[in-house]
């Protein structure tokens, strides 16, 4: 009795002491009366206090009840409502008993009392069981003193049961250990330490089992620093802040002598080190603060080795992993950190490192908790932020889009409603005369009249029509499907079609087209639809007996159909918007073509669904000329399934990866490429990005080391090139798979300094030959440029701007080579590298030249179109702008890591030999022989084909000039090279080829008269 | 056959043809241009009684060419029906203060025209 009053008193002054709300002391009061009426009830000799011990009980037990319903809360977050069931059948239990005791008391049957106190009996063995069940459900976490404590209650409970049921009398020992169970029960709350007043304390002590033991820790105090840090965190301000505040904070709480917060981003590869405090900070280099691989941390972040919680970590574990947690030149205070994961769900988006500590720190707990859900939020709304920049800047695009979108159409609509009405009014009044005078018509007079109300309204379902593709087009409707079919046989079909309309007019076309048929992957209709309207336009604003030209060629980037009118062109400023929707040249009321304006933009719109290119350019003294390129096929990039989170989209790293495959595609004029990288985790090879073979083939294929030939490349580090697969003993056996179904293969290690992370394969040359030496020395030296864009487009340096230059200077590049011609290009490049062996360059060096050939002019591209292809002489500021280029080229390519060399060709192929070229004035040297031969060789392109400036000249005439230049605008001795490869291409017909692809005219006319003079040949025989 | 004269002007051939033909039916004269330019032309060699002329066409276009005729003191008296498919509001302002004396709007009736040129050369004889 006395220990009972002791430990209640104990109890009771402890809750005054510590507890300000009402909760914890009522709970405590509670139980302590409950306790003592029990004590009361199994000894006999303190039966007169029964009163007492009746009111003491009913306390108790709504106490005990109170206890029940915020374990049972605590252990399962949803059940927030008291009358749950769960706790409504517990709290009975618990009621049960007492509603016996009352009844004893009263002197009631021993049989009811006895049935009420075997429910009891029940009760408190199934609360004890549901909690247990509810534990092990919901994984919680409850306090283990607590726990004891209630366990002991029921019990005490189920014994107290069993004497009432009259099962154990009340003198035996279970009676008094039910006392000494209530007595422990009372002691374990005393010691069960709360911070909290209220009746919150026991919901939010109880699953803080790792409590952090500090008793600064927790204290209110630190609970107010934590309100007030995540106040501040959630205010407005710069995110860096926030992040070192809150770190700041935890440092200070927990004592430490750094903090560091890691963050999964970069498409979550990579942890960076987004913020810190403490000692750490001088020793924070960028390196570290970037691009630690998230496969390195795996191990001491997994499930298993945190089971949810942080831990600490000795430096002889983490071994050699210690300067991924640590910066190397960080000095240990002592052995370890303590790493705690910051985590969602399964993911674990950031963690923390604390240092230095012992191994039993005791961090963690509660406490932490708080601070990692203050950082999780702090993440997520960075995360949110970028996602709600990105969405800023597309919702300006697509407002400005819409406005333009506007624009046209209500200049669609005028335009729209002058050719509809146009067709309708000739048939309204043909159609009411003929009813007027149907009578006294003459017939011819009618039949005249039918056929003009005929014709009329075949021209309104035609333009109908249009109007509908083009808005099935633009709503996506049109289901279109690729096919094989030869493109040649299209252009013919569209000529035939078209071929009355041209006589009418009395137009001469020239057709050339190649005996072979061009196969391609295209929407047989569409790729129709195409040239219908680009010839139909082209007749439309031929003048009679004027002439179209229409070619067909096929080369590395795909298949190129040019349609040239003798019009009088677009005039400049308008050579880029003829392809919006509702453009008309000639808006105004005096203009001589209808038309909806809608042709070209459905042009467009067809090119681009085949990832095509479609321009315009004036011709001197012809008219317009139109140059569709239709890709062979795309670029497919293996689509890794992870989301970029920061500075660059998905869809930008796609775009990335494409023109960096297609730019190595047209460089080595390979129909198919490919650029494999080492899987860091699975250590295969992958495909990254390729050319020219099934999407499948990209997202699936391994290859383990030494495997095919990609895998023996990689394991031995030296580039295999194959000439002929089917000759070639080694590799035949290999040659198994789609991918490789070729003669002319190679396939080049990616090495950054001695490790190899993935291979470039070329194979498949556009014309069929075997891959050259110099082919390889190319390729080789390409491996540079991929591995500094790729080593960028993972550490996600390009961010932004800078990726959108990289972006640009690869589009600039590529629509270069398109507005050469490739085959040209490659003729002409054949022509530099030639003088460059010549002039006795090392092989390095070609391999420069080469690609100098590819790019040079890309700066050209950045001058305006109207500016670039301007018929009359150009302007003081517009030939500024021409000047520019070398220099504008040289800045956009700047970034792409290529070699010096190349720059300085880029730069300088606009020298002179007498200082008097741009952009720098610089004087013939060693150095920049490699611009000289570019610089010849460009002016060389220049004169003979048919520019924009002038009519060309023949090869002779060309070279005559560059002869008569040597010593002032060329060097001589490079001249003096120029001139004997010309001699030796001439011989081989190489200058001709040249001649007859830049003159596209004259040479197809010859084309054609020669194939009538056989045709009429035949037809005498 | 009258000797009163119409000029008709559109560049739409099929326009003019049957102008013409309903024209002819009641017993004027027809004489056609193709364009602005060749409307001004010919209605100063043929001083015709009435014009009917549209707006959007080639070279000069049918406002210019009616600001034209009517400040000519040759032309300046033949009455000039603007027939054109531009149908708003201020199309026909324009077209009223540049000196036409009608303006019909396309898709057009032709013997609702034929009845207008009536009024015009009756009530002008």
């Amino acid at each position: 009795m006395t220990v009972f009053v002791i430990v209640g008193a104990a109890l009771i002054f402890r809750s005054l002491l510590r507890g300000k709300g009402p909760g914890y002391g009522k709970v405590t009061a509670a139980l302590v009366l409950l306790a003592l009426s029990r004590f009361i009830f199994v000894n006999p000799d303190l039966s007169g206090m029964r009163i007492l011990l009746s009111a003491a009980y009913s306390a108790g037990v709504a106490g005990f009840y109170f206890l029940v319903v915020s374990i049972l809360e605590s252990g399962s977050r949803e059940r927030k409502d008291l009358w749950n069931p769960d706790i409504v059948i517990s709290a009975s239990i618990v009621v049960a008993p007492g509603v016996a005791v009352c009844v004893w008391l009263t002197g009631g049957s021993m049989t009811s009392i006895g049935s009420l106190a075997l429910v009891g009996v029940f009760a408190h063995g199934g609360m004890a069981i549901g909690m247990l069940r509810d534990m092990k459900r919901e994984k919680s976490e409850f306090a283990t003193l607590p726990f004891i404590s209630v366990v002991l209650f029921s019990v005490a409970g189920i014994l107290q049961g069993l004497v009432l049921s009259g099962c154990l009398s009340d003198q035996t020992i279970f009676a008094q250990l039910l006392s000494l169970c209530d007595l422990g029960a009372l002691a374990l709350l005393v010691v069960w330490p709360v911070s909290e007043p209220g009746m919150n304390n026991i919901r939010t002590a109880i699953p803080a089992s790792g409590v952090w033991e500090s008793g600064k820790l927790t204290g209110e105090s630190e609970m107010e620093k934590i309100a007030e840090i995540a106040r501040k965190s959630a205010s407005a301000g710069p995110l860096s802040d926030k992040y070192r505040d809150v770190c700041a904070s935890l440092m200070e709480a927990a004592e430490a002598d750094f903090v560091i917060l890691n963050v999964l981003m970069d498409g979550e590869e990579n942890y960076y080190a987004t913020a810190s405090a403490g000692s750490c900070d001088e020793f924070l280099t960028p390196e570290f603060s970037r691009g630690r691989p998230r496969e390195r941390f795996e191990e001491f972040l997994s499930e298993e080795s945190l089971s949810g919680r942080g831990h600490t970590i000795s430096r002889t574990d983490l071994g050699g992993d210690s300067e991924i947690f640590v910066p190397q030149q960080m000095g240990w205070r002592k052995d370890h950190i303590f790493v705690y994961p910051i985590k969602e769900g399964a993911e674990v988006p950031a963690f923390l490192t604390v240092g230095f500590c012992d191994a039993e720190c005791g961090l963690g707990g509660r406490l932490m908790e708080s601070y990692a859900s203050i950082l999780l939020h702090l993440v997520k709304r960075e995360r949110a932020d970028d996602d709600i920049r990105d969405l800023k800047i597309e919702l300006e695009r697509s407002r400005r889009d819409l406005e333009r979108a506007n624009q046209l159409k209500s200049n669609f609509i005028s335009v729209i409603s002058h050719e509809l009405r146009t067709p309708l009014t000739s048939v309204k009044a043909y159609v009411e005369t003929l009813m007027d005078n149907v009578t006294s018509i003459k017939r011819d007079m009618m039949e005249d009249f039918l056929k003009v109300m005929k014709e009329e309204n075949e021209r309104v379902i035609k333009l109908v029509d249009n109007i509908l593709d083009y808005s099935t087009m633009e709503t996506g409707q049109l289901r279109y499907q690729k096919e094989s079919c030869d493109i040649a046989t299209i252009v013919k079909g569209v000529y035939n079609e078209l071929e009355n309309d041209m006589l009418k007019s009395r137009i001469d076309c020239d057709i050339h087209l190649p005996r072979n048929p061009v196969v391609m992957d295209v929407d047989r209709d569409l790729i129709h639809q195409l040239f219908f309207n680009l010839m139909n336009n082209a007749i439309k604003f031929t003048p009679e007996r004027g002439r179209i030209m229409i070619s067909l060629e096929e080369e590395a980037s795909g298949v190129r159909v040019i349609v040239q009118d003798t019009g009088k062109g677009i005039p400049e400023d308008q050579l880029e918007r003829v392809f919006e929707r509702f453009h008309q040249v000639d808006g105004s009321d005096t203009r001589e073509h209808g038309g909806s304006g809608l042709g070209l933009a459905i042009c467009k719109d067809i090119v681009e669904w085949h990832d095509g290119r479609i321009w315009v350019e004036n011709i001197k003294e012809a008219g317009a000329r139109f140059t569709v390129v239709l890709p062979v096929r795309d670029v497919v990039v293996r689509t890794s399934g992870r989301r970029g989170t920061v500075g660059i989209t998905k869809f930008n790293r796609e775009r990335f990866l494409v023109l960096l495959v297609d730019m190595l595609a047209g460089f080595l004029q390979a129909r198919k490429a490919s650029i494999m990288t080492l899987d860091e985790k699975e250590k295969v090879l992958r495909v990254l990005a390729a050319k020219g073979v099934d999407a499948e083939f990209v997202q699936n294929t391994k290859v383990a080391a030494g495997e095919r030939i990609a895998g023996r490349v990689f394991e031995e580090g030296r580039p295999v090139h194959i000439h002929d697969i089917e000759n070639d003993e080694d590799f035949r056996r290999i040659n198994n798979s789609s991918y490789y179904g070729t003669h002319s293969f190679i396939s080049v290690p990616l090495k950054e300094d001695s490790r190899i992370i993935g291979v470039l394969n070329v194979s498949d040359r556009v014309d069929g030959k075997e891959f050259s030496e110099s082919d390889r020395e190319v390729l080789e030296s390409l491996t540079g440029i991929i591995i500094a864009m790729l080593k960028k487009l993972d550490a996600y340096e390009i961010v932004s701007d800078n990726f959108n230059r990289l972006k640009e200077a690869m589009e600039k590049i590529i629509e270069f080579r398109e507005g050469v011609g490739s085959r040209d290009l490659s003729l002409y490049t054949r022509i530099a590298v030639e003088m460059g062996r010549k002039l006795g360059m090392e092989e390095e060096t070609l391999a420069a030249i080469r690609i100098g050939m590819n790019i040079y002019d890309v700066g050209m591209m950045k001058v305006p179109r109207h500016i670039r292809g301007k018929m009359e002489r150009l302007q003081e500021g517009e030939w500024e702008q021409i000047k520019k280029h070398t220099d504008v080229g040289y800045t956009m390519i700047s970034p792409m890591g290529l070699d010096d060399k190349i720059l300085k060709m880029v730069r300088g192929h606009h020298e002179s030999f007498d200082g008097g070229g741009y952009p720098d004035g610089l004087e013939a040297s060693e150095a920049n022989v490699g611009s000289g031969i570019i610089h010849v060789v460009d002016s060389f392109r220049a004169l003979i084909s048919q520019s924009p400036y002038k009519k060309s000249v023949t090869a002779e005439e060309a070279v005559a000039e560059i002869t008569n230049k040597a010593g002032v605008k060329f060097d001589p001795v490079i001249v003096r090279a120029f001139l004997r490869v010309v001699e030796e291409f001439g011989e081989e017909g190489i200058l001709e080829q040249l001649e007859e692809a830049s003159g596209t005219e004259i040479a197809i006319k010859k084309k054609v008269e020669v194939e009538e003079e056989s045709m009429i040949a035949e037809e005498k025989v | 056959m009258s000797d009163r004269k119409v000029l008709v002007v559109d560049d739409e051939e099929n326009i003019t043809q049957i102008l013409e033909f309903s024209i002819c039916a009641e017993g004027y004269q027809v004489v056609t241009a193709s364009n602005g330019e060749e409307a001004i032309e010919k209605a100063r060699k043929e001083q015709p009684n009435l014009i009917i002329l549209d707006i959007m066409m080639p070279k000069v276009d049918g406002y210019e060419a009616c600001r034209i005729l009517k400040s000519n003191p040759l032309t300046k008296r033949i009455p000039i029906i603007l027939l054109t498919a531009k149908g708003r509001e201020i199309d026909k302002k324009l077209g009223y203060e540049v000196g036409a004396s009608d303006y019909i709007v396309k898709p057009f009736s032709p013997s609702k025209l034929v009845e207008k040129i009536n009024e015009y050369l009756y009530t002008r004889k």
